[in-house]
C-alpha cells in the first residue's frame, strides 16, 4: 500500500517534471529561433536538424564543466541558493490543473499556495547575490529582489480581481467559471497589466535589470558555472513558463476548448497552444523593446500601474456587488 | 576720420522662420476616443456574460445541494436496513459460538441498562 502509493506519487512527479525540462529545453531554442528570424540573422542550425538538439548540447556541456567554488563565497548559501530557485520554481507545478481533475495537488487555496512559494523563490536569488561575494552580484540581486517585491504587489492585486469574479482560490474553479467567457475579455486592460507584471517577476527584457550584462555582468549569476549555473537557468524559465501557463489559467481559459465539452489530451493540449502563444508574446517582446532605466521601471510600477490595478480593484467588486453577479 | 559704427549680427528683416522641431509622424490606426469607447464596450458585454455565467453556476451549484439534501433520507433508510440485517447476523453468530456455555443468552445487551444504543459494525470489506 505504502510503496505503491510512494512509486504513485514518483511517477505524477516524473510525469509533470519531464516534459517540462524538456519544454524549458525547447523555449530556449524557440527564443533564440524566433529573435534570430526578427533579426534577419539564421539561430541555432547545427546541432540535430534545424538546431532542434542545440539546447541538450548545451546542457551536457554544462554538466560536465567544472564546479568552480570562488574562495571568498559563503560555500553553504553559494550552493543552497540555486537549489532554493529550482525547488521553488519546479512546486509550483504541482498546482496546475492540465485538464479537469488532471492536477497533483487539487488545493482550495491553490493560487495562495502559488504566490507563497514563489514568494520563497525571492530568497534564491538574494542568498545567491549576497553569498557571491561579489558587488555586482550584489547590485544584481539587490535588484532583482526590489523588482520582485515590487511586482508582487501588482500582480497579487490582478490575481485577487479574478477571484472577485470566481469566488474561489481554486485553480480549476477558476477555469471552469471561465465556461461561459474568458477572463480576458472583461478584464482586458488588466489581462495587459498582467502581462506587464509577469514580465517583471520573470526577470525578462525589458525588464531584465537584475542581469544587465552591459553594467553588471550577469547580475546575480556572474559567479556561477557549471551545475549551479543550470540550476538557475532551469529555475528562471521554468518561471517563465509557469508565468505563461498562470495568465493562460486566468484569462485565457486553461485548459478550455471553446465551444467544445472536451477531456483527456484535448484539454491538456489546449492548455499548451495557450501557454505557447504567451511565451511567443514573452520572445516578441524581448526582441522588439529596449531595456529601462531602473528608476522607470520603479516609477512605471509604483506611480503608474499601481494605481490602475487599485481603481480597478475598487471598480470590479462595486460592479460585482451592485449586480449581484458573485 | 572715425571708426566704422559697430555693426551688431541681427536676424534677417522680418526674423527667421519657425524651427520645425516637431516630428510630423502620420497618424495611423484607430483613433484614442475609438480605442477607449471599444475597450469599454467589450468589458461590459464581458462583464454581463460573466454575470449570466456566474448565475448559472450558482444555480447548478444550488440544486447539487439540494438534490443532496433531499437524498439524505434515502440514504439512512439504506443504512438502518444495512445495520439491522448485520444485528440479526451477528445474533446468529454469537448463538453458534456460545450454544455450548449455559446460560448464554445470545444478542443481550453488554450494558446493564435497557437503554438502546445504537448499534455499530465496522465493514471491512
Amino acid at each position: 500500500m505504502t510503496i505503491n502509493s510512494t512509486i504513485n506519487s514518483l511517477l505524477e512527479a516524473l510525469i509533470v517534471i519531464g516534459p517540462l525540462l524538456g519544454s524549458i529545453a525547447y523555449v530556449t531554442i524557440a527564443e533564440r529561433k524566433i529573435m534570430g528570424s526578427m533579426q534577419r540573422r539564421i539561430g541555432p542550425n547545427k546541432v540535430g536538424y534545424y538546431g532542434l538538439l542545440q539546447a541538450f548540447a548545451d546542457a551536457l556541456k554544462l554538466l560536465v564543466k567544472e564546479l568552480v567554488l570562488p574562495s571568498n563565497t559563503d560555500k553553504i548559501l553559494f550552493v543552497l541558493a540555486p537549489m532554493i530557485s529550482l525547488v521553488c520554481g519546479l512546486l509550483v507545478w504541482t498546482l496546475i490543473p492540465y485538464g479537469k481533475g488532471l492536477v497533483i495537488a487539487d488545493f482550495s487555496l491553490g493560487i495562495v499556495t502559488i504566490l507563497a512559494i514563489s514568494s520563497v523563490a525571492a530568497y534564491g536569488i538574494i542568498l545567491a547575490g549576497w553569498a557571491s561575494n561579489n558587488k555586482y552580484s550584489f547590485i544584481g540581486s539587490l535588484r532583482a529582489t526590489a523588482q520582485l517585491i515590487s511586482y508582487e504587489v501588482v500582480f497579487g492585486l490582478i490575481i485577487l480581481l479574478v477571484i472577485f469574479f470566481v469566488g474561489s482560490f481554486n485553480l480549476t474553479t477558476i477555469i471552469e467559471s471561465q465556461k461561459a467567457i474568458w477572463y480576458i475579455v472583461p478584464l482586458f486592460p488588466i489581462a495587459l497589466m498582467f502581462l506587464i507584471a509577469i514580465l517583471a517577476e520573470s526577470n525578462r527584457a525589458p525588464f531584465d535589470l537584475p542581469e544587465s550584462e552591459s553594467e553588471l555582468t550577469a547580475g546575480f549569476m556572474t559567479e556561477y558555472s557549471a551545475f549551479p549555473f543550470v540550476f538557475f537557468f532551469l529555475a528562471e524559465y521554468g518561471a517563465i513558463v509557469f508565468l505563461s501557463t498562470l495568465s493562460s489559467i486566468l484569462f485565457l481559459g486553461g485548459y478550455l476548448v471553446p465551444g467544445i465539452e472536451s477531456n483527456g489530451l484535448m484539454t491538456g493540449l489546449s492548455l499548451g497552444f495557450k501557454t505557447s502563444f504567451i511565451l511567443f508574446l514573452f520572445i516578441w517582446i524581448r526582441a522588439s523593446f529596449p531595456r529601462l532605466r531602473y528608476d522607470q521601471l520603479m516609477s512605471s510600477i509604483w506611480s503608474k500601474m499601481l494605481p490602475i490595478v487599485i481603481a480597478f480593484s475598487i471598480l470590479i467588486p462595486c460592479i460585482v456587488k451592485a449586480f449581484e453577479i458573485y | 576720420m572715425s571708426a566704422p559704427a559697430p555693426q551688431q549680427e541681427l536676424p534677417r528683416p522680418g526674423g527667421f522662420p519657425e524651427i520645425r522641431y516637431k516630428r510630423y509622424v502620420p497618424k495611423i490606426g484607430p483613433s484614442g476616443l475609438v480605442l477607449f469607447s471599444g475597450i469599454t464596450l467589450m468589458c461590459t458585454l464581458g462583464l454581463i456574460r460573466v454575470g449570466q455565467g456566474n448565475l448559472e453556476r450558482r444555480e447548478l451549484e444550488r440544486e447539487k445541494v439540494w438534490s443532496r439534501i433531499h437524498l439524505i433520507p434515502m440514504l439512512q433508510a439504506e443504512a438502518d436496513r444495512d445495520t439491522y440485517r448485520r444485528e440479526l447476523a451477528a445474533k446468529e453468530r454469537e448463538a453458534e459460538i456460545m450454544k455450548d456455555v449455559k446460560g448464554w443468552k445470545a444478542g443481550e445487551s453488554v450494558y446493564n441498562s435497557d437503554r438502546y444504543t445504537t448499534k455499530s459494525y465496522v465493514v471491512v470489506p
